[in-house]
């Protein structure tokens, strides 16, 4: 359901599927010329539905770049639609009514100490001015969604970190809102909790069909949950695209530091080192998302064309809904034979030559 | 020297009343007044949340003018304010008004100290879920705050009941004007301690109140 992109028609018309979109956005903190450019020219389109993951190392401008989708921060320069309204411009009233649509999660919580799970909860409901049976009902509705409805009378500091941010996420969800704004929202917590807290947010989104924007600098949340990934690096978007492809074939050196980091598949430069020295044979990297096919052509092919194989390094990284398999290979045997081998890999997956 | 406490007794009784009277309605007019002067020193400070920088540097500079001022020379100092306010420079009610100010001041001051305390997430969770300033100042601010504006309210009585006691010397009522007239200038260090030891019992009260408050806010 992609609409065609009418941009080069002067006023951009934004398609149906998609409910954020950034174009040209800067920021640019503190004076205009010498000031600090914390987002440098970015695009950005986030369709409805999909989880989609902004990575980057800090500094990068990751919670800039989520802020200006709810407008917490404004842009220097360039717009920010969200939903088909352009909110670069909004400012108080209509701007508080987005903001209601908008449900936004924090690293740290933000929980209200002075209010109890169902008051903290209840906030958002209170703005809306909904009365007290209403924010009871809905209340207990959320709660129970996130595991906690026995919570409810409870104060965030008797909270372990990932309830706290499953109070977090119920707060969020209370206006209903289409969008969700996840900043770095298992940073704060530990493995186990985090893998609670994405599964959580992956409900979110599959079972109540709400849009997500996860901000991270991890690539296991991004590998875990999203979609779509864009790579942010000192301000600018490195690259965007879907996660499978980007974990597949990182194109900047960004990307591939991240890859590298949560991956482990792929051999780094050292290491391809060390296995040249260790290995005269011919090194090539297969990558494939499917293992099976990779195993009956890689035994077809080398028994076929005379060449001995070993797999050297690699491993399987599981996404959201498939898998990536990465293995370096050393293959032995006559030249041509190699060759042919190699060709018939190309037909299960991406196959790069590990020689220098 | 003995005292006649038989005829001093009526007096020294309403010496205690005035310094209450004068003590809680200055806590609440200069507190009221005072939490909506601290409110704005802390929304107009820059990255507040009603950013005003001309707004802010004004109060500040008039809080900065009024609150180093010793309390006895502003009494004096503000006299023909008082007279035009109150009708009189003497008695309780014409010095409530020096009071109130001072008051306000100082607390104006104690509330944004305890304001910038608050979380700032917490205030930018609340202005994400679409909160208007006031609302955040209302429903985050002063509740995030309560602890810390309980315990700097209670130093703040203190402070009030030590500047009715001052008061006395210029022209308040009270128990600084009883210890002062009866004590000092009779040199009866008798009535001088005793009216101490009402003061001594009435913060020590004050401060066992404020801490047992301060601390059902804070849950601990």
């Amino acid at each position: 359901m992609t609409a065609p992109l009418a941009k080069s028609t002067g006023e951009a018309v934004v398609p149906p599927d998609t409910l954020v979109r950034l174009e040209s956005v800067s920021k640019v903190f503190g004076k205009d010329d010498e000031g600090h450019r914390a987002l440098d020219d970015v695009d950005l389109e986030i369709r409805r539905g999909e989880i989609f993951a902004v990575i980057g190392y800090s500094g990068a401008g990751k919670s800039t770049l989520v802020r200006l989708i709810n407008g917490l921060e404004q842009t220097t320069s360039g717009t920010v639609t969200v939903d088909g309204v352009d909110i670069t411009r909004l400012r108080g009233k209509p701007l508080r009514a987005i903001r209601r649509r908008i449900g936004m999660v924090f690293q740290q919580f933000n929980l209200m100490r002075s209010r109890t799970v169902f008051g903290n909860v209840a906030y958002p409901l209170q703005l809306a001015g909904l009365g007290r049976a209403e924010q009871e009902d809905r209340v207990a509705e959320l709660l129970s969604f996130v595991g906690l409805l026995d919570k409810a009378w409870t104060y965030p500091e008797e909270l372990s970190g990932g309830q706290k941010q499953r109070v977090g996420i119920a707060r969020a969800l209370a206006s209903d809102p289409d969008l969700l704004l996840a900043d770095e929202s298992t940073s704060a917590l530990d493995p186990e909790t985090t893998r609670e807290v994405l599964a959580l947010l992956r409900r979110v989104n599959e079972e109540l069909g709400i849009t997500i924007v996860v901000i991270t600098h991890e690539m296991d949340v991004v590998r875990a949950i999203a979609d779509r990934v864009a790579v942010l690096d000192s301000g600018r978007v490195v690259e965007t695209g879907s996660v499978r492809d980007i974990l597949g074939a990182p194109q900047s050196e960004t990307t591939q530091r991240f890859v590298a980091a949560t991956v482990g598949n792929r051999p780094n430069a050292d290491r391809l080192q060390q296995l040249r020295e260790a290995y005269d044979d011919t090194l090539v990297t297969v990558t494939v998302t499917d293992e099976r096919a990779l195993g009956s052509v890689l035994s077809a092919a080398a028994r076929r064309h005379g060449v001995d194989f070993e797999i050297v390094y690699g491993g399987i990284t599981d996404l959201k809904h498939e898998s990536i398999g990465s293995f370096t290979l050393a293959l032995r045997g006559p030249d041509t034979g190699v060759l042919a081998t190699v060709d018939a890999l190309s037909a299960a997956g991406t196959v790069e030559g590990a020689t220098a | 020297m003995t005292t006649d406490w038989s005829t001093l007794w009526p007096t020294f009784q309403t010496a205690i009343w005035q310094t209450l009277l004068m003590a809680v309605v200055t806590i609440l007019i200069g507190g009221i007044l005072g939490l909506i002067l601290g409110v704005a020193l802390f929304t107009t400070r820059g990255g507040g949340l009603m950013e005003n920088r001309a707004v802010n540097t004004v109060l500040n500079v008039l809080v900065n003018i009024v609150r180093p001022i010793p309390f006895i020379i502003f009494v004096t100092a503000i006299a023909p304010l008082t007279l035009q306010a109150m009708g009189s420079t003497i008695g309780t009610k014409a010095v409530l008004f020096p009071l109130v100010i001072a008051a306000t001041f100082g607390v104006s001051r104690i509330v944004e100290q305890s304001l910038v305390s608050v979380d700032p997430g917490v205030i930018e969770a609340a202005e994400a879920m679409g909160a208007g300033p006031w609302q955040i100042v209302r429903s985050v601010l002063v509740p995030e705050a309560l602890g810390p504006l309980i315990l700097g309210y209670t130093f703040i009585f203190v402070a009030v009941v030590d500047m009715t006691a001052i008061a006395g010397a210029v022209g308040g009522d009270g128990l600084g004007d009883f210890a002062i007239t009866y004590g000092y200038h009779r040199f009866d260090w008798a009535v001088t301690w005793i009216a101490v030891a009402v003061i001594i019992a009435l913060v020590q009260l004050a401060q066992f109140g404020g801490n047992a408050l301060a601390r059902k806010a804070l849950r601990r």
